[in-house]
């Protein structure tokens, strides 16, 4: 039986400022359990039950919120803690050395501490939000990559000494004088945009002062006649969820900013909270007024320690000058915008699992209807948004809707930002109209496979979308064209593949990562992506049988359209795919037992 | 009041209902696990799917609300298909354990599993192992390999017995149910996890191993536990006897009554069963003129009783009879006994509370204090003598002859009075403190061997059947007392409980509403 | 469809019947001798191969039978020699003479959970239709003995019990 837990005095307070900032005590759950791991370093039993006591709320519940987040220790770690992300794009450059390298240097396997408590490590397979850097790895709070296993000697030698670690910086990709137009990366690599003042100066804060100054409506019609779409995975037209919010139901109205950036391959909304917090928070304040919210919350997923850093200062700084606060750049508008840290569930990205997880329960998708806009967070309308999408609207407000929907092809408007990744020469985040072709992006924009090796297919959207193959590069980048190619634009997420990449083995490594994101709530997506990829490891390592193949597409059609949310969908239009546009790997790793492209493979990754 | 079609087939509504209550209300069953209408919607298993006109994906018709003009089907190919898979997911991490499950034969994996026909698994890799064959409560044993994660159980702990012992731990398909942390599931109402389980995770312990489920008869009874009267079905097994050491009752399991207990019943009434098969008392027993109870036959009995009776109603008038009805008896039962007694014989004193039975536990659920299911009976039937007087009356020797039913007078003061009254008559079911004083004893039989009605604290009439012969030699306490008023003389010749019923309410079972009748100041 | 009935009548040699009689008779004398050759030979140890008739000398010889025959049960051992059943009723519940009594008990092995605490079979009412083989999803009974004798001189030595069941299986169980 451990001990029993008290916060210190110091924690005590900003236990109850944590309180304040939500109308209900469970709502502060996700956040008081972070002040004590942080405080302790793990959370035992003792440390349950006076969360219990604190929030009023049954052990139960803490303990089901403890368990289904994974950053979470719960039993003592390792001085410094080391995650090494094995995902897709982080796969695809090599972090299965790094893994191996790692085991050896530290002598102890995943999940484990070193014999002398200096360190502790996991190979993680949801992605970190890095893929610029891969493969990475995150130690403490920051992260480092890319990964060679002296680098990761150096590391660790100067991280066990104390020693600031001389980063690298990651390439400078996001500024080349080939993108055609920068709307929302133009401070990217800038530290100063950090600085109210300075973003001021930039003209920052102009839009939202534009915006004051209208009518909520006409903002709402001009971002709907703009044809800004939802920027974090489903496209869906931002004017148009606006509108589905009632005015008139006397309920407090909410707005979320979804910073729970966790899709694989994604990368870009970590680039706008480092290096533009600002800008994120002028969008915030356009579109609070524009659909009368007051409060508002930015959930951003846990592992995003530097990003929420950054992004907690320059609140701090706006409320200070008078940005945010009761009267929001000196006009008659209050608005509150508090910081929330997510603890590890990419299915709080899912704008109910989001809600649920801000409410302080495990992130559980609610069942729709009803919509978050009539009854969402607290049981009040809620407006759920994506950072990007949020930071378009500065420029929207200022150079209006037709300018906007001018840069994009029709239907769309605007940029977006697209995170570059995989086997390319130049991985980044690149700000490009909506409508630029796949080819300019990977080919001009990103340098063009790396090694200059054949494209053997590419992942448009996220891990979520259906993969294409070098016939499609030619497919226009914006949401219907990739809708009607059978893929999804998505978080804009591109991951290539060249030729050296066994496709079984990267859809074995997409099915992890969606079977240990599964909140399991729902049979379908709980037990599908589980046994879906039991099936890919077991035709992946030589077991498989000729059924699989039919198996797997009966079950892909199986977990779509029958489960709460879209993982299910997700995953099952992911392997779908590569099942089908790549029977013949499949087929040849169930004939013959082995793998003919890990035979033909002539360079080793990375 | 939306009016929709269902397979071809139309039907209004209340509003607010969902599709499934719809579609119940024409007697089509949809398949489902987590539903259940006593708690609140989760829509997670994914069985209740249902094809509805004009939206484009399925739809789980637990949660959809029923609007006017839908056109709603439960049968097409894609619903069967999927409801097909479901199963066929379910099934993926879920043991072979149906031939040593207890569930098996009451187990909805099993029903849906035939009737969707899902019988060839293409499932070829390793299952989850998780925890078997823990016991999590003093009733309730978790298998949590078996557990289909329909959350029902959760939700029964947060909403209804609001003790929160119960939650799902961990993601995705490592998810598991299990107990909070240096928990136990020992909330009042523990047992009912069991009932809404629809497989093998949550099973009673008491019952496990015992028998068979195809083995079981049942029949609609009232529990005697309290003045609640829960609405209950009696499981029995009367065919094999060498089954759980001889027990005919295996377990009670509560019945669906709106008005009462709903869906429920505590622990205490579903497991307080034991007293029908033990101790009781087999063979009617008289006191030798040395001092001890022996072993009798009914007619030897039932003379000495009668002539004592006769014999005190000519000397001492009715005065010198004292009678100490029970709540425990059925309002037949106590009418026959006003009948013969009150009206026939001219006995002033019957009473049934005994008052030292102190209240027991209570609660704002289903529990009431009074521990006995007719008080009310009792009271409208107007036996309210005070018992204690009449104790008195008997020992210091005013009443001669005492006849006492089913009480078991354990207080120090009334074991003195009983010690110090003349002959005592026991009328009951099982071996007790008074039992051991008493001069004569005829075995009674309990409520699960006779029919009858209880009229529960709120003025309820509920109706009870019989589900067993009596035990050995007892017999229905109608019969007793029909043969002791025939041996006095007295022309009693009602034929079963329900021609008393006939005579006293004027109705027939049949007519008795299904949930039960207020009295509503009715008084007979 | 009609029937055609044709009569025929018999012919004189069929009437008298003496042909069939005597091809009867030829039968009867020709096994006659065959014995009566083989049977003395055996006598002078020879021809011991041939069989002398087709009477099976019981007890020492026995009808050969097929192993599919349903005979004597037994229950079936896992590799610790503990008994396969799990005491699941499936045979106890098929069985249509209701011969089979069955009592469960908890297993200390989680994996296992159940077994038999009592497991009789009163032969005096069983059929041997094999139902219960069947119906058993643990293999744990079986009807493959090859006994067929088994009398007892009261009814109640025909109700076997687990132990004497369990006793006709090796332990452990052959490889």
């Amino acid at each position: 039986m451990s001990s029993p837990f008290v916060f210190t005095s110091e924690n005590q307070e900003r236990f109850q400022q944590i309180l304040a900032r939500y109308p209900n005590k469970r709502a502060a759950m996700l956040p008081t359990l972070h002040l004590a791991h942080e405080q302790q370093g793990h959370i035992t039993p003792a440390v349950e039950e006076v969360v219990a006591e604190l929030l009023e709320v049954p052990l139960v519940d803490v303990h089901e919120v403890l368990t289904f987040y994974t950053l979470y220790f719960r039993q003592p770690m390792g001085r410094h803690h080391l995650r090494l992300c094995m995902s897709i794009s982080c796969w695809l450059r090599g972090s299965d050395r790094i893994q191996v390298h790692l085991k050896n240097k530290l002598g102890v396997k995943s999940g484990a501490i070193t014999q002398d408590g200096s360190f502790s490590w996991e190979a993680v397979p949801d992605c970190l939000g890095a893929c610029d850097m891969a493969p990475m790895m995150q130690v403490d709070e920051d992260y480092h990559g890319p990964l060679t296993p002296e680098r990761v000697d150096q590391i660790l030698e100067a991280t066990a000494q104390g020693q600031e670690i001389t980063t690298a910086p990651p390439p400078d990709n996001t500024k080349t004088e080939a993108l055609p137009i920068q709307l929302i990366s133009e401070h990217f690599g800038n530290s100063q945009a950090r600085e109210l003042e300075w973003y001021r100066k930039q003209g920052g804060y102009e839009g939202a002062q534009k915006a004051l100054e209208m009518q909520p409506k006409e903002i709402v019609d001009r971002v709907t006649h703009a044809n800004l779409r939802g920027l974090g995975g489903a496209g869906f037209p931002t004017g148009r969820k606006w509108s589905f919010v009632p005015q008139d139901t006397g309920k407090t109205i909410y707005l979320t900013a979804n910073a729970d950036e966790s899709e694989p391959g994604t990368f870009k909304d970590r680039y706008l909270m480092e290096w533009d917090p600002h800008l994120l928070l002028e969008g915030i304040i356009i579109c609070a007024y524009a659909v009368g919210i007051h409060t508002a919350y930015i959930y951003i997923r846990g592992e995003y320690l530097r990003a929420a850093q950054i992004l907690q200062k320059a609140i701090e700084e706006a409320y200070r000058e008078g940005v945010l606060g009761e009267r929001v750049l000196g006009k008659d508008f209050q608005l509150d915008v508090h910081l929330h840290r997510g603890a590890g569930a990419y299915i709080c990205g899912e704008e109910t699992g989001l809600l649920e997880s801000l409410e302080g329960k495990k992130g559980w998708p609610r069942l729709k209807p009803p919509f978050p806009a009539v009854v969402g967070l607290f049981g009040c309308p809620t407006v759920i948004n994506n950072v990007e999408t949020l930071s378009q609207l500065p420029k929207i407000l200022l150079k209006g809707a037709e300018w906007f929907a001018g840069i994009a092809c029709s239907h769309h408007g605007g940029t977006r930002l697209f995170a570059l990744s995989g086997c390319v020469k130049r991985p980044g985040v690149y700000e490009l109209p909506l409508g630029t072709s796949l080819r300019e992006l990977i080919y001009e924009h990103g340098g063009g496979v790396l090694g200059d090796k054949q494209l053997k297919a590419v992942i448009p959207g996220g891990a979520s979308a259906a993969i294409l193959t070098e016939k499609d590069l030619d497919v226009s980048l914006d949401f219907d064209s990739l809708m009607k190619a059978g893929s999804m634009l998505g978080s804009g997420a591109v991951i290539v593949m060249d030729e050296d990449v066994c496709m079984v083995r990267a859809c074995q490594n997409i099915m992890r990562f969606f079977a240990h994101e599964s909140c399991g709530q729902c049979t379908p997506c709980r037990e599908g992506t589980g046994w879906v990829y039991q099936i890919l490891t077991r035709i992946a390592e030589g077991a498989g049988t000729p059924e699989d193949i039919d198996n797997l597409a009966e079950l892909a059609d199986n977990m779509s359209g029958t489960s709460i949310c879209a993982l299910s969908d997700g995953a099952a239009m992911s392997f779908r795919s590569y099942v089908k546009k790549f029977r013949s790997e499949f087929e040849y790793h169930i004939l013959h037992k082995r793998c003919d492209v890990e035979e033909k493979k002539t360079t080793v990754n990375a | 009041m939306p009016s929709l079609e269902i397979n071809g087939q139309s039907i209004e509504v209340e509003t607010g209902s969902n599709v499934l209550q719809a579609a119940e209300q024409l007697d089509i069953h949809v398949p489902r696990y987590c539903y259940h209408p006593g708690l609140s919607v989760a829509g997670s298993c994914r069985m209740c799917l249902v094809e509805i006109e004009k939206m484009p994906k399925l739809a789980i018709s637990c949660h959809i609300q029923a609007q006017d003009g839908m056109k709603v089907s439960t049968e097409s190919e894609k619903v069967k298909q999927a409801r097909k898979s479901m199963l066929e997911f379910l099934l993926v991490n879920h043991p072979l354990d149906c031939p040593v499950c207890d569930q098996s034969g009451e187990c909805d994996l099993q029903n849906y599993y035939m009737e969707v026909g899902q019988y060839d698994s293409r499932f070829l890799e390793n299952k989850i192992k998780r925890r078997k064959a823990v016991p999590i409560g003093p009733h309730v044993i978790l298998d949590q390999e078996r557990c289909i994660l329909c959350t029902r159980c959760t939700r029964f702990c947060n909403e209804i017995s609001q003790s929160n012992e119960l939650g799902v731990f961990n993601r995705g398909n490592r998810s598991v149910i299990d107990l909070a942390p240096a928990k136990t599931l020992d909330n009042p109402y523990s047992g009912n996890v069991i009932d809404i389980c629809p497989v093998g995770a949550l099973t009673e312990r008491e019952f496990r191993f015992q028998c068979r489920v195809w083995y079981l008869s049942t029949q609609e009874s009232i529990c005697n536990g309290c003045s609640r009267g829960c609405n209950i079905s009696i499981h029995y097994n009367t065919s094999l006897s060498y089954k759980a050491g001889g027990k005919r009752v295996q377990r009670l399991k509560p019945r669906l009554n709106p008005h009462v207990n709903r869906w429920w019943m505590c622990d205490e009434g579903r497991f307080g069963y034991e007293f029908i098969d033990h101790n009781r008392i087999e063979s009617p027993q008289l006191r030798a003129v040395q001092g001890k109870l022996q072993t009798s036959d009914w007619e030897q009995v039932l003379q000495e009783v009668s002539t004592g009776l006769k014999t005190t109603l000519e000397n001492f008038g009715p005065e010198g009879i004292g009678v100490i009805a029970s709540p425990q008896l059925s309002n037949e039962e106590l009418y026959l006994i006003r009948k013969i007694f009150a009206e026939s014989m001219g006995v002033q004193e019957i009473g049934t509370r005994n008052p030292w039975e102190k209240e027991g536990f209570e609660d704002d659920f289903l529990i009431r204090g009074d521990k006995n299911p007719n008080s009310r009976g009792a009271e409208e039937l107007g036996l309210n003598s005070d018992v204690k007087a009449i104790l008195e009356k008997a020992a210091s020797g005013k009443i001669k002859i005492l006849y006492i039913f089913q009480h078991n007078f354990e207080s120090p003061e009334a074991q003195e009075m009983l010690g110090q009254a003349g002959y005592v008559i026991f009328q009951g079911t099982n071996w007790n403190k008074t039992v051991e004083v008493s001069n004569a004893v005829l075995p009674g039989a309990t409520y699960a061997e006779k029919d009858g009605t209880f009229t529960n604290f709120e003025g309820r009439l509920q109706r009870f059947q019989q589900a067993l012969l009596p035990l050995s030699e007892s017999k229905s306490d109608i019969e007793i007392l029909s043969t002791l008023a025939r041996k006095l003389g007295y022309p009693v010749t009602y034929l079963d409980a329900e021609e008393i019923f006939r005579e006293w309410w004027g109705r027939t079972y049949q007519e008795l509403e299904e949930f039960g009748e207020l009295l509503n100041g009715q008084k007979r | 469809m009609a029937i055609k009935q044709v009569e025929r009548d018999l012919t004189f040699r069929e009437r008298i019947y003496i042909l069939e009689i005597l091809k009867a008779l030829r039968l009867t004398a020709r096994h006659l001798f065959r014995n009566l050759f083989v049977h003395i030979a055996h006598r002078f140890g020879l021809l011991r191969r041939l069989r002398g008739g087709v009477t099976y000398q019981y007890p020492e010889e026995r009808r050969p039978f097929s192993p599919r025959l349903r005979t004597l049960h037994r229950l079936t051992r896992r590799q610790d020699g503990s008994p396969r059943c799990v005491a699941c009723m499936m045979c106890e519940t098929v069985c249509p003479a209701h011969c089979i009594y069955i009592v469960g008990g908890e297993h200390p092995d989680p994996q296992i959970e159940k077994y038999p605490v009592r497991f009789d079979i009163d032969l005096g009412l069983c059929v041997f239709c094999g139902y219960c083989v069947e119906a058993c999803p643990e293999d744990a009974i079986r009807m493959d003995t090859g006994k067929l004798e088994f009398s007892s001189y009261s009814r109640e030595g025909l109700i076997h019990d687990l132990q004497e069941l369990l006793s006709r299986s090796t332990t452990p169980p052959k490889r």
